[in-house]
């Protein structure tokens, strides 16, 4: 909407625009900047809209890349521990088990043991 | 992260819990000895868990990453901890540290059973992670490859959208929409027709009525079915009456209208228009279109008919003037004089207009000139001082070229990007007439001469060696440029017949990025001295030589080769510039760098520019060996 209202006000960087394409080449780019002066305003503005209109498009899909790359670690860990949980219980009973029946010297050892894990 | 929680929470346990020890077995295989020796045994074995301790941090950092980190920006540092997690994990397994564990802990107090259940659980866990990893990355590569076809979409969206602009702007009229509505109805009867089907099999194939766009489409396809030796005659008299002049240039009917007019006769300039598009399109320059001539290959030549062609020069050369002519005459009535040759774009013809000391460049499109609907007046600017040239606006599409000039916009002061100056000094040159005149060069069309030869003046006193073969391939190339003095100059450059189409592109690149060039005259001009030539900053093409300091043809000797503003671009090797006035500086004007539009346009075309060279960078030098040395 600012863009909007600075295109309206004609205030828009169109080289700048120009520049940030991701679609041109810089043969394209070269083109079109140097088309710039022959151009009317309106002409101008109509140019600004397909550059604007890209870079809200770009926008949306580096936003939807990032949402899918939060969600899809986020799943990651859930699952992970889940899993962890489901295991838990053979893990640490097993571990207190070994633990019990050990003499202190053993305990200490198993700390270590156990540690890394 | 609970189960990470878990984990701190129950290694805390542990390390508080100093219960009795109870033994669970009754019948104990432990005495007190044993316990004692397991004891030192365990204690022996603290110093290699200690390791594993230090390592274990780092499982541990590597796994809260994990959880404690889901920003975007993060992500990556998030799936390289996972990875190194399973990385150590992987690392334990595989040096089997496990087992060893379980042998340092076998002769202790600990249930086997327990352990191995203990060790069994890890185990699971890990691989299920682990199987959990691969999965997000695969997510992962999923998720790059959606938006990288998100982004291509994009770009194409926008590669479209900025296509349409530019033709709402830059129009060709008679490309797309007029020929898209005319044709199709007498295009299905042509291919219906038994005679076409029999005589141009492909036809119906390459050309279906319900596909057809209009525009070059058919240019490609239609080029195809006319097999070197078609008998255009024969075409002609097939579809000679169902075209009758209704159809542009610009299409297959373009061609099929160029048969049709060895019929008709040139009754109408746009058909002559139409037989030059399809000379150009089968035959890429006028040395090419004689010689198919001679040879019969091409068996229509208007310059046959005196009553139309009283120079009785060949056919493509007459097409040129008749057609110069014909523009000429339908714009008098703007009383304003031509200003140089009239050059075809597409179906357009460009020509420029000089009034009031203002410049019309002019496009008109010579299909629509028939109702005079199409003109298209696109680039306007003042004579007054070229160098800060004015744009002063575009107007589309007026009824008339008398209304196109009227409606021209008023000027606009944006500055232009002509080349600056390094070399203030005008260039001397007794070949350049008129030069005292003070407008001269300043528009294409008034461009100062560096170079006005004839061919065999352009060969003359060329080294006695050079086989008879090679010579007759050279073709002395007319071409425009902007040199040093900002204004337009023209110079001739011989080069291989076959390579001047790429010389022409080259230098239209040059006028288009207004880069500048300092002279182009045939090496003769210097005695056939390179040396001579590159001092004075000549740009040239074929000399007879050897390639410096050998006695091997360099690429010169065949016309393959050009050396371009050898000052701005010496050869440099050994830290030696040659020429030794030379001096290779990336932005000073005239100078070819790596991603120069000049040189990429060089490469495009098949060119190797000899600055990308390993043993020494010769920066002015492009070169294209062909094979044979025949002609075509």
């Amino acid at each position: 909407m600012v863009q909007l209202a600075r295109l309206q006000t004609a205030q828009v960087d169109l080289v700048a625009l120009i520049e940030n394409s991701v679609s041109l080449s810089a043969e394209q780019k070269a083109y079109w900047k140097n088309k710039l002066p022959v151009l009317s305003r309106e002409q101008q503005g109509e140019l600004a809209r397909i550059f604007l209109d890209e870079a809200a498009q770009m926008e949306q899909a580096k936003g939807q890349q990032k949402q899918s790359l939060v969600t899809a670690v986020q799943d990651f860990v859930v699952d992970a521990e889940t899993a962890y949980n489901r295991e838990k219980q053979q893990l640490w009973h097993g571990a207190e088990e070994m633990v019990k029946h050990s003499e202190v010297q053993e305990q200490e050892a198993l700390l270590h043991l156990l540690q890394p894990l | 992260m609970r189960f990470l929680q878990d984990i701190s929470r129950s290694l805390f346990f542990l390390s508080r819990w100093r219960g009795p020890a109870q033994n669970p077995v009754e019948s104990s295989i432990y005495s007190a000895a044993e316990l004692e020796n397991a004891g030192q045994k365990t204690g022996k074995s603290v110093d290699f868990l200690n390791v594993k301790t230090a390592e274990g941090k780092e499982l541990m950092d590597a796994v809260t990453a994990l959880g404690s980190k889901s920003s975007e920006n993060e992500i990556a540092s998030v799936e390289a901890g996972a990875r190194t997690f399973l990385n150590k994990t992987d690392a334990l397994l595989a040096r089997n540290e496990i087992p060893k564990i379980q042998n340092t802990l076998k002769s202790t107090s600990i249930d086997q059973a327990v352990l191995t259940r203990f060790t069994d659980a890890l185990t699971t866990f890990r691989a299920f992670l682990k199987e959990l990893y691969t999965k997000l990355v695969e997510k992962i590569a999923g998720i790059q490859k959606t938006f990288q076809e998100r982004v291509r979409t994009i770009q194409t969206s926008v590669q479209s959208r900025l296509d349409i602009f530019d033709k709402r702007l830059f129009p060709s009229p008679g490309l797309d929409s007029k020929e898209a509505k005319i044709p199709k109805k007498y295009l299905e009867e042509i291919i219906a027709s038994p005679d076409v089907k029999n005589k141009l099999p492909g036809l119906a194939a390459e050309c279906d009525p319900k596909a057809f766009k209009g525009g070059n489409q058919w240019n490609e396809g239609v080029l195809k079915l006319f097999p070197p030796d078609t008998n255009i005659q024969e075409v002609q008299r097939i579809v000679g009456t169902k075209l009758d002049g209704k159809f542009g240039p610009h299409s297959l009917l373009s061609l099929l209208l160029f048969a049709g007019l060895a019929k008709e006769g040139q009754e109408y300039a746009h058909k002559i228009d139409a037989w030059k598009a399809g000379f150009r399109a089968r035959f890429d320059s006028a040395s090419d279109a004689e010689a198919a001539y001679k040879s019969n290959v091409l068996k229509v030549d208007p310059g046959v008919d005196k009553d139309k062609n009283p120079t009785g020069k060949p056919a493509y050369k007459f097409l040129k003037e008749a057609v110069h002519d014909q523009m000429a005459a339908q714009f008098t009535d703007a009383s304003a004089p031509l200003v140089g040759d009239i050059l075809q774009q597409g179906g357009s013809f460009i020509f420029t207009l000089k009034l009031n000391n203002r410049v019309f460049k002019i496009s008109k499109d010579m299909d629509a000139a028939q109702d005079d609907t199409a003109c298209l007046v696109y680039e306007v600017y003042s004579t007054e001082n070229l160098r800060t040239k004015q744009y002063l606006g575009l107007h589309t599409e007026p009824k008339s070229m008398a209304e196109a000039l009227k409606k021209a916009p008023e000027p606009r002061s944006i500055p232009s990007e002509l080349p600056k100056q390094s070399d203030p000094k005008p260039i001397s040159n007794p070949d350049a007439s008129k030069r005292d005149h003070v407008e001269k060069g300043e528009t294409i069309g008034d461009a100062i001469i560096d170079s006005n030869m004839t061919r065999e003046q352009a060969l003359a006193d060329v080294s006695k060696k050079c086989p008879r073969e090679i010579l007759d391939n050279q073709a002395l190339v007319d071409v425009t440029y902007i040199s040093f003095d900002g204004k337009y100059h023209r110079g001739q450059l011989v080069v291989d017949k076959r390579l001047q189409s790429d010389v022409e592109e080259v230098f239209q690149v040059m006028l288009d990025t207004k880069f500048p060039i300092h002279k182009v005259i045939p090496i003769t001009k210097y005695g056939w001295s390179d040396d001579a030539s590159m001092k004075d900053n000549n740009t040239s093409g074929f000399n007879y030589r050897t390639i410096a300091g050998g006695e091997k043809l360099s690429n010169h000797a065949k016309g393959f080769s050009i050396d371009i503003n050898p000052l701005q671009n010496p050869e440099v090797q050994n830290g030696k510039n040659n020429p030794p006035t030379g001096k290779y500086e990336k932005n000073t004007p005239g100078t070819l760098t790596a991603d120069h539009p000049v040189v990429q346009k060089f490469k495009e075309l098949g060119w190797t520019w000899g600055g990308t060279w390993e043993s020494k960078q010769d920066y002015q030098h492009f070169e294209k060996p062909l094979k044979k040395t025949s002609g075509k």
